[in-house]
């Protein structure tokens, strides 16, 4: 079973990491007849992991909508209902524009995702009246900047001053940018790393059994 | 004795007073804050939309990219990666440009690769082809959802069939009259990937590093100081950040909507939070000097 479970997973990942890897510095016409096989493959398994995702949310949902106990069980029946609602209807009268599915989704599930991320704005002013405070000298920096970088995406920041605008787009472009840079470059060495270790079979947390 | 203690008592009771009047705003209740930038973000919907913005160069060099397109007869890609979410922020930039482009004549090819997005996207580019009388199939396209954007990218560098058989509405691609001819990144003259998500750097490390071809990304004024250094480096020609973005560009091509209507709430929005940094913080001084004289008397 172990050979199962982390062999032949490290194997494939060894064999199509390894191939990836030289396809994407050489593109020889041998590896892009196995590539136009092997991207097809990507895409359906992508498409098959979504599969697994809603089994195994409606399995998880469907024990917590059965534990009596637990008094948020109702929020889990309305998520089963809603996912299974949804899905039939799609099946039953379509999901193109102008149908049910779409009308439901234009309406219930748009004004209710918007609603969750604007709740962000709330948040966002709760903690500036409460938290943002100019303790010292590099909290008094990032205060500056905010205000000035808040006052330059609004059309009062020009009108205050021509060099509000200039000012927000020299943070952005020079201590931004540097700042980025290092950050983007730490996370690529790291990422590059990660992937060395799974494809060499160094790290293999990530098969199934593993710590088993 | 008398006399000095009532003085004392009664300093201390004003100081009770102040210490009591700091502490009852510093310790405002998070509601009355929720309150104010709730009376901030709603009410000025009702006001008229602001109308005088000046463009920065990224939004400009999004908008002469489309009217290159037009002058070229090259169609565009507008990848619409966005979910209700971001929609907000993300939405007037895709209204703007398909106006933009179906103005000037300029097919689109549109693809997807956040599922929430799907038909919010199909729905967008239906209407506002409808507004210019463009018709599906013709004049534009839209190919729909496809999972794992990077192997999709690597295929579109290619030829796009390769990933894309059918477009949404389940039509072949082969049968689409306006992609007759057209192959892969070379043959439309802009790619804009507008997203909330990383997905706008994907693009960049599939698509634009390995194909190279003028990219713009649109994504979140909270997410827009990421792509800055993809802008020095000449991998972005343009950076629609924001609902600003989205308000500069309608201001350029002359059509007020949504990006213009909602920055007077936008506005009214960041003086509310600045106003709360800034009452805040005095606050917060004034009652630090005031627990420092306590302590000193």
């Amino acid at each position: 079973m172990l050979f199962l479970k982390k062999t032949v997973p490290f194997l494939i990942t060894l064999g199509m990491g390894i191939f990836t890897f030289m396809y994407y510095f050489m593109p020889h016409k041998h590896m892009k007849f196995v590539w136009e096989n092997v991207s097809d493959w990507a895409i359906i398994i992508g498409g098959g992991s979504m599969a697994v995702g809603a089994i195994s949310m409606i399995r998880t949902y469907y024990r917590k909508s059965m534990n009596k106990e637990d008094p948020n069980r109702w929020y889990a029946v309305i998520t089963l209902v809603c996912m299974i609602g949804m899905t039939l209807i799609g099946f039953i009268f379509g999901i193109g524009s102008e149908t049910l599915f779409n009308d439901l989704f234009i309406n219930v599930m748009m004004p209710l995702e918007s609603t969750m991320f604007s709740l962000l704005a709330f948040y966002i002013a709760s903690a500036a009246f409460r938290s943002f405070r100019l303790k010292s000298f590099s909290a008094g920096l990032l205060l500056v900047a905010a205000i000035i970088v808040m006052l330059a995406q609004i059309p009062l920041g020009e009108n205050i001053s021509v060099h509000i605008p200039a000012i927000s787009s020299w943070i952005m472009d020079c201590p931004n940018v540097a700042a980025r840079r290092a950050i983007l470059m730490g996370i690529s060495i790291g990422v590059v790393a990660t992937a060395l270790k799974i494809i060499l079979g160094i790290d293999k947390s990530v098969f199934s059994g593993a710590g088993k | 004795m008398s006399i000095e203690n009532n003085n004392n008592n009664n300093n201390n009771n004003n100081n009770n007073k102040n210490k009591t009047w700091f502490q009852a705003i510093l310790n405002l209740d998070k509601r009355f804050v929720y309150i104010f930038i709730f009376l901030a973000v709603s009410l000025p919907f009702f006001l008229d939309p602001v109308v005088d913005i000046k463009s920065t160069k990224w939004v400009q060099s999004a908008y002469d990219l489309v009217d290159e397109a037009a002058q070229k007869r090259k169609p565009i890609i507008i990848g619409f990666d966005y979910d209700p979410a971001t929609l907000a922020e993300l939405q007037p930039m895709a209204v703007s440009i398909l106006r933009h482009a179906f103005s000037k004549n300029v097919k689109v090819v549109g693809i997807n690769f956040i599922l929430n997005g799907t038909s919010l996207a199909a729905t967008t580019m239906e209407n506002i082809a409808k507004e210019y009388g463009k018709k599906n199939g013709e004049d534009y396209a839209f190919f729909g959802y496809l999972p794992q954007p990077t192997v999709v990218l690597l295929n579109f560098g290619e030829n796009f069939r390769k990933s894309y058989k059918k477009d949404y509405y389940g039509k072949d691609l082969n049968e689409l009259p306006m992609l007759k001819g057209l192959q892969n990144f070379d043959d439309f003259h802009v790619v804009f990937c507008l997203s909330g998500t990383g997905l706008p750097g994907t693009y960049i490390v599939y698509g634009v590093d390995r194909f190279k071809f003028n990219y713009v990304a649109g994504v979140t004024a909270v997410s827009a100081a990421d792509y800055y250094p993809y802008l020095q480096s000449g991998q972005m020609k343009g950076l629609l950040g924001g609902m600003k973005a989205a308000a500069e560009y309608e201001f350029i091509s002359g059509k007020i909507s949504d990006g213009m209507r909602g920055m007077a709430s936008q506005s009214w929005g960041h003086i509310t939070i600045i106003f709360f940094i800034i009452v805040g913080n005095i606050l917060f001084y004034a009652k630090k000097r005031y627990e420092d004289k306590e302590k000193n008397s």
